[in-house]
């Protein structure tokens, strides 16, 4: 029969003794295993680590602000995102913001606030969040040249959802997804739509996963 | 015959199942650089930059594709390309493949999508079809997702607080799966093991194959020899018994020319030439010479002498003539036994031992030998090849002679006969009274190469036995002992029991 230690030697690991070679073989591929194992096992925690690392959350007024140059609906609650147009983890929130809005047509309005830092060259903010953002039905996109709005709003991170009541209250602030431009359900995207529906929630604030907004931290 | 088939067919289903196993390997070895190039353009498509305000560096995504896949790529490709086919390469494997499932989804941003990566890939394991890989891949998936449910629950769960057991809904579908390529994975080795079992079977069907057809060959060359053997041992014969005449002819020949030798024919010449001489004187010659007067009577009785002389030579001429008639007969006999070499024909058994007699003749009269033929033409016609058969006899007519004269009975005995048996064949007996076979050479007789003559090559009586079971007849012996004579028994089948059709027809 053709490479009987094939079938055999290779069986198992219990290799006789005699069979010094394929001992010394096998005991050299654990130990490369083991430290491949540990390497590997290492740089995904630090992956999982970095994916869920939220983060700044933001500090919004609790009462819709005057100086604003945003509109607050009158009939239905406001939301708010703000996005960094080239920020690649804001794809997850803008997905999920679109199947949240077509699970409640009609029963909010939607701002998106692309946020563009000051120095950027023109047209530096039409990316493909951008235009994804701009098929969304019934939702309006907002230029927030140099940052005056999220200032206003004290928001740092790309992703950050505001809703606001029409009597002008905040009633969340967060993010909608689970991870650093991770789709699927988050706490977020639960607490809104439980708000959205007329429900209890008992979280009203979440951690936000996206790329900071201008590299400012929000003021208190 | 059954435990050398199973035990082929084990090394033959192992050794499909190695060369699968190893090009599984090798296909993995591409698969996953295909992977590895494949997580690295998803992470530039998808995550180039990681920006804080308008200032951006390289994703970190884009890093860990380069370099967290190329690691957990690069040691399965390493095993599969130096160590193919080995169970620890393929465990490696499945446990690469599920890292690289999960890295995939990671880079995708948790795309539901990707995860069809995660069943794709088990589906892609079975390939080995071995079990225990899909337990490894599935122990993957597990332990990622509890240690993740527990460390980082939204990342895989979607929820901040996700039940503890929830990973096991999630493995619970991983072994959903499972337990379809299970099955699949039974069926194919068993199929697999059912192909090697039927191979195992054809090559020992082969092999059979094979050697009876080299012990066909040698059968046929043992009967062309053996033929030969035959062929040679009736020339023999044949010489024998010319020569034999020969031996007549030539005495005869001796005879004749010493009678011619010691005729008187010399004095009737002498007295020729005096009546010559004496010629005009004739008359007073026979009167008056005392010579002339003894000339009448010496013409009378010299006439006598030559008239005798002439009748013994012509007696003796037509023995010659008869010799060489005989030589004659015994060479056309052979020549018409040559011709008919091969071809079953119905023949009188009479006349079979009857030539095979006349060929044997001479040598029976030189060493005495009585003859007692018995077979009539009365006995059944028999379904023969003639020149087989009188190999056959003429083996046992020379064998029965040799026995006779090693035995030197009182009166060499030699008889012939023929009997139908009760099945319906025809059984020619030749008996001698000759030095007899021992028990333990009865069943050795026949045998290859066994000889008890002096220069005997024990073709002859091995050729007649061969030579007879090819006429669907048989040749055996019987002998009360030593010195008690032999009956050698040629039995061949009948015209009528070798043609079964003809009655049918004359029924019909």
């Amino acid at each position: 029969m053709k490479n009987q230690e094939t079938h055999t030697g290779a069986a198992d690991f219990s290799t006789p003794a005699s069979n010094a070679p394929h001992s010394r073989l096998y005991r050299w591929v654990f130990i490369v295993a083991a430290a491949w194992l540990m390497v590997v096992g290492a740089g995904t925690a630090a992956l999982i680590q970095y994916s869920n690392t939220p983060g700044v959350s933001a500090n919004p007024p609790a009462v819709w602000p005057p100086q604003t140059r945003l509109k607050l609906s009158a009939g239905t609650p406001t939301l708010l995102m703000f996005i960094h147009p080239h920020c690649p983890c804001t794809h997850a929130s803008l997905t999920e913001l679109e199947e949240l809005l077509a699970r409640f047509p009609n029963k909010v309005a939607t701002c998106l606030v692309f946020v563009k830092p000051p120095g950027t060259d023109s047209n530096w903010e039409y990316t493909s969040t951008w235009r994804a953002a701009a098929r969304i039905p019934n939702v309006s996109v907002y230029l927030d040249n140099g940052g005056a709005e999220a200032f206003r709003f004290r928001t740092a991170t790309s992703g950050e959802t505001l809703l606001y009541g029409t009597n002008k209250k905040l009633l969340f602030d967060g993010g909608i997804t689970p991870g650093r431009g991770h789709e699927g359900d988050s706490p977020g995207l639960t607490a809104l739509g439980q708000i959205l529906a007329g429900e209890q929630t008992q979280i009203n604030k979440t951690p936000v996963f996206g790329c900071p907004l201008t590299g400012a931290c929000p003021k208190n | 015959m059954e435990n050398t088939v199973a035990l082929r067919a084990k090394a033959l289903f192992d050794d499909a199942l190695d060369r699968l196993r190893r090009k599984t390997d090798r296909m993995f070895a591409w698969l996953m650089g295909i992977q590895w190039v494949a997580g690295i353009a998803a992470a530039l498509i998808i995550s180039p930059n990681t920006w804080i305000g308008a200032e951006h560096k390289v994703s970190i995504h884009v890093w860990a594709a380069i370099f967290l896949g190329g690691v957990i790529s690069a040691f399965p490709i390493f095993l599969a390309l130096t160590l193919p086919g080995r169970p620890f390469t393929r465990q490696v494997i499945a446990v690469a493949q599920m890292l690289t499932s999960a890295l995939l989804i990671h880079l995708t941003g948790g795309r539901i999508e990707t995860h069809f990566h995660v069943f794709a890939s088990l589906a892609f394991l079975a390939f080995y079809r071995d079990w225990k890989v899909l337990a490894t891949a599935t122990a993957i998936v597990a332990v990622d997702h509890l240690v993740r449910g527990i460390y980082w629950p939204q990342s895989v769960f979607g929820v901040m607080v996700s039940s503890p057991w929830r990973w096991t809904e999630h493995a619970a579908w991983v072994l959903f799966e499972d337990v379809g390529l299970f099955i699949s994975i039974n069926q194919s080795l068993k199929e697999m093991s059912d192909v090697a079992t039927r191979q195992a079977e054809l090559e020992e069907a082969n092999e059979d194959l094979e050697q009876k057809r080299a012990a066909e060959a040698t059968h046929e060359q043992h009967l062309q020899l053996s033929r030969q053997a035959g062929m040679a041992e009736v020339a023999t014969g044949v010489l024998h018994n010319v020569g034999n005449v020969l031996n007549s002819v030539s005495v005869a020949a001796t005879v004749v020319c010493n009678r011619l030798r010691k005729s008187e024919i010399g004095d009737v010449h002498r007295a020729a030439k005096i009546l010559l001489e004496k010629n005009g004187q004739l008359g007073q010659f026979l009167e008056s010479d005392p010579r002339g007067k003894l000339l009448p009577e010496f013409l009378a009785k010299a006439s006598g002498v030559l008239a005798t002389e002439r009748e013994e030579l012509i007696k003796e001429m037509a023995l010659v003539g008869e010799h060489i008639e005989h030589i004659k007969e015994i060479v056309a006999m052979q020549q018409t036994y040559a011709k008919v070499f091969g071809v079953m024909e119905p023949v009188s058994p009479a006349s079979l031992v009857q030539d095979a007699l006349k060929m044997n003749l001479a040598a029976f009269d030189r060493h005495g030998v009585k003859i007692s033929n018995q077979v009539g033409h009365d006995a059944p016609t028999v379904m023969v090849d003639r020149h087989k058969v009188l190999q056959i006899l003429t083996n046992l007519f020379r064998n029965a002679k040799y026995a006779m004269d090693e035995q030197n009975p009182a009166e060499k005995r030699l008889e012939i006969q023929a009997d139908k048996t009760a099945e319906g064949q025809v059984a020619i007996s030749v008996r001698d009274n000759g030095v007899g076979i021992s028990a333990e050479n009865l069943t050795r007789i026949f045998g290859h190469g066994f000889t008890t003559k002096k220069d005997g090559h024990g073709f002859g009586l091995h050729s007649g036995a061969l030579a007879a079971k090819q006429m669907n007849g048989s040749l055996t012996v019987q002998s009360d002992g030593p010195g008690k004579g032999a009956v050698f028994t040629l039995t061949v089948p009948t015209a009528e029991k070798r043609n079964p059709a003809a009655p049918v027809s004359e029924a019909a």
